[in-house]
């Protein structure tokens, strides 16, 4: 009997030793993960709104879990203190001019706080220090924001269906192309058009590009106008002498006109010998005396020559005149032999 | 319980006479056990034997329901997660459930229908065979020897079976989430303690200890006042288990209004 229950009392101590195992270990784990069993430095930061942050809620530092929210106390109307526990082992990386937000732990997670920045210029944070608060954008705002947009979103929709009513009913200009086939056959035919000008387009840059090709081949003169330096340079001379020439020009046709006005008053003047030659009939009836003159004269002088060619003094030189040209007559006939 | 001597009154009047009256005894047996629990003697071994079999016999059953409580939500909370692609949080509304009321509920509860009947009929029975009588005779306090064993044992035994039910549950539902999204070890406990607090914890304490004594004095008060024969034996059991688990569902929503003040 006394065995019996010496063994029932062992395993009921066996049952209940397990049973406080259990529950210590649970308080453990929570105890780590509450980080509860840590030493810590607090740290306080004042925030306008808090956001439902509550005590307990988790502080993070890029992203790791370092601390929870001690207490949240009022301190005026519109700031409220946040008393924060952060583990010792994390202070060393947080500096005190580390900033502060409110965050979530995921879309629709518990609240936090999360710490960002710190410089390691400035010394990391020690206990009872006020870190530096920055704004964050709150779910209200978010909300508003997106109440704006719906807002909107009901504008645009009522505008689409306002569209498409009158489309339907074939108002305005793509609810006649859409009902009215006259204007689509128009339209068929712009487009038909529309594609021929681009066959010919396409045809005219074609030959456009043959074309700058060609300006483009060395050696011709296009080109050489483009790239060739010392061609422009000639052309460029010579469109300077070209420049001179004209001046000139202008110059001489002036000088030209300026002679002629000269000549034609002369022409015109009496005392001029032209002038006299062209205006005065007494000096024309008088010179008109003169060649008659001049040809009978010529005509005797003509008789005359014919009788010193038979004349036996001269008769000698004209013979051997005869002589010494049909001799060149000979001599030219027989080179043209030759060749 | 003395017959009602006023037998002109109305039934009803009769009835409401008999509820405050058995208000009174029991507030009378409740008093008595805090009067007693400190006095000597001390019945340990009767009380060691109350834990053997109200503790250790309870545990396979406790770990069978737990398993399959953590097994069974799981797989019941899944599709309804699945719907928002939050199945990685899980493990934190499983715990939760477990940690803050299916714990010390389902625990509560298979102990009232097990342990609650069988402290009812056993003393029911002694009631009625004067056993009881035999002892108060034999200068055995019947009360300390009975009833103080038996409800300590419930209320220290019931936390500690909490305790077992909770990480059973969780066995099991790490089982069905490691099957089904391969979730490691090391994840499952980190997500399944995020979202539990310390005040759970002891609230769920609070709670056992509250379930275990409610079911040890509410059975042992029954049995302790059986009448009919073996016809109350029956009787006493089955009202011990049914005023048990009336009583904790009671309890049970007026600890969650305090926690969540406190919360």
């Amino acid at each position: 009997m006394k065995t019996a229950d010496s063994r029932r009392a062992t395993t009921v101590g066996i049952f209940i030793i397990l049973g406080l195992i259990i529950f210590a270990t649970a308080i453990l784990i929570l105890g780590g993960q509450k980080k509860a069993f840590i030493q810590s430095v607090q740290i306080k930061a004042i925030f306008h709104d808090v956001g439902g942050l509550s005590r307990g809620n988790n502080i993070w530092y890029s992203g790791v879990k370092v601390g929870t929210i001690k207490k949240i106390t009022f301190m005026d109307l519109s700031r409220i203190e946040v008393l924060m526990n952060i583990d010792k082992n994390a202070r060393p990386f947080i500096h005190k001019d580390v900033r502060a937000r409110i965050s979530a732990d995921g879309l629709v997670g518990n609240k936090i706080i999360a710490l960002d920045g710190g410089t390691a210029q400035t010394a990391p944070i020690e206990d009872g220090d006020v870190i530096i608060v920055e704004p964050s954008i709150s779910t209200d705002e978010i909300m508003n924001t997106l109440q704006v947009n719906n807002k909107n979103l009901v504008a645009i929709t009522g505008n689409l269906k306002d569209i498409m009513e009158n489309l339907v009913a074939g108002k305005g200009s793509l609810g006649k192309l859409m009902k009215d086939s006259s204007v689509y056959e128009q339209l068929d035919r712009t487009l038909a058009i529309l594609h021929k000008t681009a066959g010919n387009t396409q045809q005219f840059t074609r030959d456009l590009t043959g074309y700058t090709a060609r300006l483009q081949r060395p050696g011709v003169l296009a080109n050489d106008l483009v790239s060739d330096t010392v061609v422009f340079s000639r052309l460029r001379n010579t469109a300077t002498q070209l420049q001179e020439v004209a001046t000139r020009a202008n110059q001489v046709a002036h000088d030209l006109q300026s002679v002629t006005t000269d000549v034609k008053g002369r022409l015109n003047s009496d005392e001029s010998p032209a002038g006299v030659l062209l205006n005065d009939s007494v000096t024309a009836r008088q010179l008109q005396q003169t060649i008659r003159n001049l040809e009978s004269s010529t005509g005797k002088l003509d008789e005359n020559m014919e009788a010193v060619r038979h004349n036996f003094l001269f008769r000698g030189y004209f013979r051997r005149q005869e002589k010494q040209r049909k001799k060149e007559e000979k001599k030219q006939q027989k080179e043209l032999q030759r060749q | 319980m003395e017959p009602i001597e006023q037998s002109d009154k109305p039934v009803i009047s009769k009835q409401v006479d008999g509820f405050f009256i058995t208000v009174y005894e029991i507030f009378g047996f409740i008093s008595r056990f805090f009067r007693e629990v400190l006095r000597r003697p001390f019945e340990t071994r009767e009380f060691i034997r109350q834990c053997f079999y109200i503790g250790n016999r309870s545990l396979p059953l406790i770990s069978l329901t737990g398993f399959i409580t953590g097994l069974v939500f799981t797989k019941q909370s899944r599709p309804s997660l699945a719907e928002f692609g939050a199945t990685s949080w899980l493990p934190s509304l499983i715990s939760i459930a477990i940690v803050r009321a299916l714990a010390p509920l389902v625990t509560a509860l298979i102990c009232a229908g097990r342990v609650g009947s069988s402290i009812g009929a056993e003393l029911a029975s002694m009631k009625v065979t004067e056993q009881i009588d035999a002892m108060e005779v034999s200068a055995i306090n019947p009360f300390k020897y009975l009833v103080m064993t038996r409800v300590l044992a419930c209320t220290i035994c019931l936390p500690l079976l909490m305790c077992y039910n909770g990480l059973i549950a969780l066995v099991g539902a790490f089982v069905d989430i490691h099957l089904n999204e391969q979730t490691s070890m090391d994840t499952f406990i980190q997500n399944a303690f995020t979202n539990i607090s310390f005040l759970d914890l002891a609230a769920s304490l609070v709670k056992a200890l509250v379930y275990g004594f409610t079911i040890g004095i509410v059975s042992c008060y029954q049995g302790f006042h059986a009448s009919q024969g073996t016809e109350g034996v029956g009787k006493s059991a089955n009202v011990s288990v049914v005023v048990s688990m009336f009583l904790i569902f009671i309890e049970e929503v007026i600890i969650v209004q305090l926690v969540n003040m406190i919360r």
